[in-house]
């Protein structure tokens, strides 16, 4: 058993409430200081979720400028984390749509992709004539994950990311996505299992049988 | 097969240490049986563990500086204030802001209503000082022309 994410229940606090209250009067030091608090954590997720460093910086201003225009939509029902991290999910979605339509007939498997090691990796074809039986070295691991993310549609990335990365709760997950707990767990369990069946033939070998 | 399937639905929960014992037993005895969920069950957790390891990334130094610069361009307009205000409260400037407005409009109810009394009264005035004009003409009509009305009315009595 892998020791468990630690679960934050996050609720927003007098603290969080009196900061909203300013950032609603435009207050722009109080706006600042919600930047700082989660600039790094919304990077953090929306880069899991792009594997672009550049998109990801472009995309993290896109999500507080959306936040800092939104401030008066914004009901107070949930923590300003759970908020942006659905600004930044709805974003992501949003990004990925469009570029599935641009690069429909122009994307090309053979052509490189930059993860965010800056190290150049192919697409995922598996290469059959590699060796079925090695072992990755942890980087290579580290490549195989982000592929394997990469594959996953938006919806299942967004539920592993948030909860395998970032350590966000079923609850908090549920809020952040709008749906019912149930459907986290699923989406959650789904996301893993398509990550373990991207993994296994490079943990493995390609058509090789798993040993107990 | 079946088996397969429901404890691989299981795996998720597993791994994060959420079933009960009861099932948490049954699932541990699966494994020792089925290399298939076992091979499974361990894909997943190095899956997890690489990710739970990944560096965490952080904005540039640049990050606020630039976003402060997009933000006036972006700031709320005038009517989204105003609606933001409706839906939250509103802030001092708006609440004096309301004060002047309804002060305004009060003003011009009462200029409206001055108005329109002055206007009632100049017609009443008008109205009244003709039927006086007419009273009098009238009366200077009898007057200088007698006749005509008499004439009028022995005709009639003659007939």
């Amino acid at each position: 058993m892998i020791p468990p994410v630690p679960q934050k229940v996050l609720v927003m606090d007098d603290a969080e409430q009196a900061l909203l209250a300013r950032c609603r009067a435009n207050d722009l030091l109080a706006f600042e200081e919600v930047v700082h608090r989660y600039k790094n954590k919304v990077h953090n997720y929306i880069a899991r979720m792009v594997n672009d460093a550049d998109d990801a910086e472009d995309l993290t201003q896109d999500v507080f400028v959306k936040a800092f225009i939104s401030l008066g939509s914004f009901r107070g029902e949930a923590s300003l984390q759970t908020w942006l991290y659905r600004i930044a999910t709805n974003l992501c979605i949003d990004r990925a749509r469009r570029r599935k339509r641009q690069r429909w007939d122009t994307m090309s498997l053979d052509e490189p992709v930059r993860d965010d090691e800056d190290d150049e990796i192919g697409r995922d074809v598996p290469d059959v004539e590699a060796d079925p039986y090695r072992h990755l070295e942890r980087k290579e691991l580290r490549q195989q994950v982000r592929r394997a993310l990469g594959r996953l549609s938006e919806k299942l990335r967004a539920v592993i990311v948030l909860y395998d990365v970032q350590g966000l709760s079923y609850e908090e997950i549920a809020q952040v996505l709008g749906c019912p707990l149930g459907t986290v767990k699923s989406r959650l369990f789904n996301a893993r299992a398509e990550l373990a069946k991207h993994l296994k033939p490079y943990l493995y070998g390609e058509g090789a049988e798993p040993h107990a | 097969m079946r088996k397969c399937q429901s404890v691989e639905w299981r795996l998720s929960a597993y791994l994060d240490g959420q079933l009960q014992p009861t099932d948490r037993a049954a699932v541990e005895a699966h494994l020792r049986e089925c290399p298939k969920c076992a091979a499974m069950l361990r894909a997943m957790r190095v899956g997890v563990e690489a990710l739970r390891s990944m560096r965490t990334t952080e904005v540039s130094d640049a990050f606020w500086q630039r976003l402060r610069e997009r933000l006036p361009q972006e700031k709320p307009t005038g009517w989204q204030r105003w609606v933001t205000a409706l839906r939250w409260g509103w802030t001092e400037r708006q609440q004096a802001a309301c004060r002047r407005l309804a002060a305004a409009a009060i003003g011009v109810v009462i200029l409206i209503g001055s108005w329109t009394g002055v206007k009632n009264y100049q017609g009443r005035v008008a109205a009244e000082q003709y039927a006086e004009q007419c009273a009098e003409r009238h009366s200077l009509y009898l007057v200088h022309q007698p006749f005509g009305d008499a004439t009028a009315l022995s005709g009639g009595l003659s007939e």
